[in-house]
């Protein structure tokens, strides 16, 4: 535990035993579970230009990798990067110290890390509930849920023990996060094992309502863990690398409250033309659509953070990583109404399009939020006077940034194409092309896709490399400018 | 007891302007002018932390 001092309004100096071990601890996997999800990512993404690549074996095949991939970005990487800003931010804006003490932080992180470790073994090996981000079975349900009881008491437990009356906004968040996703998790994941020392499991739902519930679960894992969480993020780190206070603590409210009242009804818009009634297809829609509102909301308040303050992003790679993450989280959440309007989706869903749509989300919003946080907080954590580099930081912000767009675009036209193949019909009314045409009209885009993987992965080893020598406590020598030089020094001036 | 599911599913099939009512007061709440200055301390809270902390 490292004793720090916090200062109330620069008046009364205490200090604090902030638990800063277990938040270095979740970094560490933070970035370890990072470049193996995007390994993974980026290896499936081949194989799926290039089948040969399928091993012959059954775990080396495209269909058991893809879930580890799924769960290594979102749960691994995302997971551990939430558990460990959260519990940085939350001791920090409540001027307390973890609730339940070091032994309870010490079980949370080695419980989550056990739970990403029996969901991927369990994967490669075939033991899967065939629940899209929901696939570890029953066991590995049961203690995932112990786990988040763990860390839903210790958040809890710190917020209750503030010394700060009021709750920063971006607790609110990480709260709404934890909540749901304890809510999601258990009612999908309702089943019935059938032997009790067997890994499989039968749902306790069956028909349109066990795909409604699983896409209850599924939208508002993307609604709450992507969006709410990492919002949580935003609101903290932006400010703080920005050194302005948020643009409008009142859109703040606002933002928080609308998302609240709008996701949890999105999704039915993922069962769109099937056997949901459709009055439930245009319930999901109607409020899929309305949440253009705490979408632009949100990303006024963090774009606007740096009004009057825009020259910074001229110099400061850090905050250029949190602000393009904002507007990557503006420009998805646009896309992502227009696409369940049920009329586009028709064209959209199926294809490619949704790919691209998740990783403009994925990569752009919540990687990049989490990267900014971790170029944040390295330095802070392990006590160096900066990090290693900073030209690293911004060789790894355009690699990336790079790496993003040929993803995004090469999907857009892909995904396009191949609807468009689908629904094309011949003067005698058949179908125009057949399933194997469109796959090889996909080939090129296949591999594009793929070499943009190459590059976001290539730009988070670069990450890696600086943020271990940073850990090490080394400075490289390299010319700044004057404003960096100053203001990118985390240990202020004697 | 049967008076009261009566109100019970009544009330509840306007749920849609109860949340709508309860979603306008937080908006209220929020922009109302006697609580500006709360925001405006609550905005600071990242702040006042000292970070130059544990060194």
């Amino acid at each position: 535990m490292a004793v720090a001092a916090a200062s109330s309004a620069g008046v009364a100096r205490e200090r604090i035993a902030y638990n800063e071990e277990v938040v270095r601890l979740f970094t560490i996997a933070t970035i370890f579970w990072g470049v193996v999800g995007f390994l993974v990512g980026t290896f499936i993404a081949f194989q799926l230009a290039y089948p040969w690549l399928n091993l012959p074996y059954e775990w080396g095949v495209f269909s058991r990798l893809r879930p580890v991939h799924t769960s290594a970005v979102i749960f691994a990487f995302g997971g551990n990067a939430l558990l460990a800003t959260s519990l940085y931010v939350v001791q920090r804006t409540c001027r307390a110290p973890l609730f339940g003490g070091p032994a309870l932080a010490y079980f949370l992180f080695w419980g989550y890390q056990i739970f990403i470790v029996l969901a991927a073994t369990g994967y490669v090996m075939g033991i899967t509930q065939s629940r899209e981000y929901a696939e570890p079975e029953w066991y590995v349900d049961l203690w995932l849920t112990l786990v988040w009881v763990v860390y839903f008491i210790i958040f809890f437990g710190t917020i209750l023990r503030r010394r700060e009356p009021h709750i920063y906004v971006a607790n609110w968040f990480y709260l709404a996060f934890i909540i749901t996703i304890a809510i999601l998790h258990i009612f999908n994941n309702l089943a019935v094992p059938v032997s009790w020392f067997g890994a499989k499991s039968y749902s306790l739902f069956a028909g349109v309502q066990d795909a409604l519930v699983q896409w209850w679960y599924g939208h508002n894992a993307v609604g709450f863990f992507l969006t709410a969480g990492f919002l949580g993020m935003m609101y903290y780190f932006v400010p703080k690398q920005a050194q302005r206070p948020v643009y409008s603590y009142r859109l703040s409210i606002v933002h928080f409250w609308a998302l609240i009242f709008l996701y949890i009804w999105a999704g039915p818009h993922h069962l769109h033309w099937t056997a949901l009634p459709v009055w439930a297809q245009i319930l999901g829609m109607t409020f899929s659509v309305m949440l253009w509102m705490p979408s632009w909301g949100g990303m006024i308040n963090g774009l606007m953070t740096l009004s009057g303050a825009w020259d910074k992003l001229r110099w400061d790679p850090v905050l250029r990583f949190l602000v393009v993450s904002v507007a990557f989280y503006g420009m998805s959440t646009f896309e992502g109404p227009l696409m369940s309007v049920r009329q586009v989706n028709a064209l959209s869903h199926y294809t490619d399009w949704t790919v691209g749509h998740v990783h403009s989300g994925a990569l752009g919003w919540v990687a990049f939020v989490t990267f900014g946080a971790l170029y944040y907080l390295v330095p802070r954590l392990w006590k160096a006077e900066r990090l290693y580099s900073i030209r690293l930081v911004e060789w790894h912000f355009w690699i990336a940034s790079l790496g993003i767009v040929l993803y995004i675009t090469s999907m857009w036209v892909s995904g396009i194409m191949q609807g468009l193949m689908w629904r094309t019909y011949d003067s005698l009314g058949f179908l125009q092309f057949s399933f194997v045409e469109t796959v090889e009209a996909m080939h090129p885009f296949y591999v594009i896709r793929a070499l943009g993987g190459v590059l976001f992965t290539a730009g988070a080893l670069i990450m890696v490399y600086n943020l271990w020598r940073t850990m090490r406590r080394e400075v490289r020598a390299e010319e700044l400018l004057p404003s960096q030089a100053g203001a990118l020094r985390v240990v202020p001036a004697e | 007891m049967v008076q009261e599911e009566f109100w019970y599913r009544f009330l509840a099939q306007f749920w849609e302007i109860w949340a709508f009512l309860l979603f306008v007061g937080i908006i209220l709440w929020a922009y109302w002018p006697g609580n500006r200055s709360k925001w405006e301390h609550a905005a600071q809270i990242p702040f006042e932390e000292d970070d130059s902390d544990g060194r």
